[in-house]
């Protein structure tokens, strides 16, 4: 306990990449994640690492590629607007395979929006959001500690997988304080990372090249298909329960009658649903997925033969649930309710959810 | 402990690192001159250009509701980010007769629209409580502490008049915690040679200490105020943002603001 310190959720994003061995970090500013640049700003230098305000988003993620391609542990961040500009240069980090963290402390969209907190990106988080076939790990923490936890993971992911990882948070998380024990630190050694630039390769001449352009179609089918099987290994991997602690948290499912489902802050909030529901005899449970993709399905459609419905929440009109009904395949109703624009629904508006589906009468 | 409040023309600087407390205390600071002075009097004057969601614009109706006054940017542009002070600022600090609580937001970058009100609350009396939590990251060690209350100085154009201990982990803060947190910031208060004013404490917490913790007005540990414990000045307040995702917005079982024993 002595050991704890009260953090903002966007400053220890900052300190756990650097107890992860990150040294480079490109990034440009937008409300609400703002104290993670700040953060770094100040603390990067004194490991000897490196912040670089970037002239725009789209410059940044493309100091991020060339930083990964040269083997470093590297991340960016940015909310909502900033993280669609950074589409284009994800794809390409993800066709040429180069690990990296990127974080989304989600406001309200489309658009400019505002900048209140939102679960509107999972779409784009979890379906790739730029251009060509491609998946990214992501992850959604809901507090303090579990965004340090968490850090570290999407780096270990990113290189385990030589993929981008997805730190996908709201804008609550990245502003509230809670009690943080800081993880331990880790390294990494560049020398595990035979691709890289700057490493000897004897197959190809001596020279490594991080490229993601193959003009011709063969090899660029060839190059699609094997990115495929790698992200059918890290689904594989997910589901056989290699990274059970990273997947899903579930409460008191196992005599639910009504099983809640939501990720994030929100699933902060069921969890007073759960506690709320039950004092009034109502049998409610909670499934909160960690990682979005891949997606913890199993555990959904486990649920589904032994439940009677679920009620999906987001900050969003409403997009995991479409993963939900996918897990649970049509066996049991899927019900969603939704609050967005900014708005964080109360755990009593979600209450009186539960009891109309509970008690339709 | 000098009586740093109440005066009617007082004017109260907080500042502080981001995180550090002040705007809970600027609430809480406010609610109590409302309920010491009755409504219409105590100013709260919402400075803060930084934080995005924690800041007491949210709070309005309840706040007016406790009888504060709140200045605060025009409601077009109250959930923007864009660094604009309320124009009122300058008309409220001309008036004379009720004591100012100024608010500002957001740690560093926050405290820089001070330096331009200096001249203006210079015709009145003027208190800087710098408001420390040793928990905070960057706030560890004396030196970090006593590095940072330069920085905020130079940044204001303010002399810090007091510190104000505000040591907690949030929801884990234990006895030990307050008091640990506390004796390092009464080092640094030593050694600045800036006197401690008081210690803030949530309502929980002081709850916990029952009889040793006497209360300066009527009213119990859980309406908040300033109070003494052991003989030790503290000030305790209301956690507005205990549940961080309500957002400060008042529930259906939340208590209303203020001593309600006063």
């Amino acid at each position: 306990m002595a050991d704890k310190v009260l953090m903002k959720g966007n400053e220890v994003i900052g300190e756990a990449a650097v107890l992860a061995g990150c040294r480079y970090y490109f990034g440009y500013p937008i409300t609400p994640q703002s104290e993670l640049p700040a953060y770094l700003a100040r603390r990067l230098p004194e490991v000897e690492g490196v912040f670089l305000q970037a002239e725009s988003e789209v410059a940044a993620i493309n100091m991020v590629y060339g930083a990964a391609s040269a083997g470093a542990r590297v991340m960016t961040s940015s909310s909502s607007p900033g993280v669609s500009l950074k589409q284009e240069g994800l794809s390409y980090i993800a066709g040429a395979e180069m690990p990296c963290v990127v974080v989304n402390v989600v406001r309200g969209g489309p658009g400019l929006g505002n900048i209140s907190p939102a679960q509107s990106d999972y779409w784009q988080a979890t379906r790739g959001g730029g251009h060509g076939d491609y998946r990214t790990l992501v992850l959604a923490p809901n507090s303090v500690q579990e965004m340090a936890d968490m850090t570290i993971a999407a780096f270990e992911l990113a290189d385990r997988f030589r993929n981008p990882v997805l730190l996908l948070v709201d804008g609550i998380l990245g502003q509230m304080m809670e009690p943080v024990q800081l993880p331990a630190p880790t390294t990494y050694d560049i020398n595990q990372k035979p691709w890289a630039l700057g490493n000897p390769n004897p197959r190809k001449g001596g020279r490594n090249l991080c490229s993601t352009i193959f003009l011709d179609v063969e090899q660029l089918e060839e190059h699609n298909w094997h990115l495929y099987q790698k992200y059918q290994v890290v689904t594989d991997e997910f589901a056989k329960g290699a990274y059970k602690h990273l997947a899903v948290e579930t409460h008191a499912v196992d005599d639910a009658e009504i099983v809640l489902v939501g990720y994030g802050i929100i699933s902060r909030i069921l969890k007073t649903v759960v506690e709320k529901a039950r004092k009034r005899g109502i049998k409610a449970g909670l499934v909160r997925p960690k990682t979005l993709w891949p997606f913890p399905s199993q555990v959904l459609a486990d649920l589904a033969a032994k439940t009677k419905q679920f009620l999906v929440v987001e900050m969003s009109c409403g997009q995991m649930v479409e993963d939900v009904k996918l897990a649970v395949d049509g066996k049991k109703p899927v019900f969603f309710f939704g609050r967005t624009g900014g708005t964080v629904p109360s755990d009593f508006e979600i209450l009186n959810e539960v009891d109309k589906l509970v008690r339709p009468d | 402990m000098s009586q740093p409040f109440g005066g009617p023309e007082q004017v109260t600087f907080l500042i502080g690192g981001l995180g550090a407390g002040k705007t809970e205390l600027a609430l809480n600071l406010s609610v109590w001159n409302a309920s010491q002075l009755g409504p219409g009097q105590a100013h709260l004057l919402d400075l803060d250009i930084i934080n995005p969601f924690f800041r007491v614009r949210r709070l309005r109706a309840d706040l007016e509701a406790a009888g504060v006054v709140l200045v605060t940017p025009d409601a077009r542009v109250q959930n923007g980010d864009v660094p604009a002070l309320p124009a009122r600022v300058w008309g409220t600090f001309e008036q004379p007769g009720f004591p100012i609580v100024c608010d500002v937001g957001g740690g560093e970058l926050g405290l820089r629209p001070l330096a331009r009100l200096t001249d203006l609350a210079g015709k009145r009396p003027v208190q800087v409580l710098c408001v420390i939590n040793p928990y905070r990251p960057g706030f560890q060690t004396p030196e970090q502490m006593v590095a940072a209350m330069r920085r905020y100085s130079e940044l204001s154009a303010l002399t810090i008049t007091h510190l104000v201990a505000n040591p907690h982990l949030a929801a884990e803060t234990t006895p030990d915690v307050f008091w640990s947190g506390l004796e390092r910031l009464r080092a640094v208060a030593e050694r600045v040679q800036v006197p401690l004013a008081f210690a803030m404490m949530s309502d929980t917490l002081a709850a916990t200490f029952g009889d040793r913790l006497v209360m300066s007005t009527a009213g119990t540990a859980r309406a908040g105020g300033f109070a003494t414990l052991d003989g030790m000045p503290v000030f305790v307040i209301r956690r507005f943002w205990e549940d961080p995702w309500h957002l400060g917005r008042k529930e259906e079982d939340a208590p209303p603001l203020g001593p309600t024993g006063a």
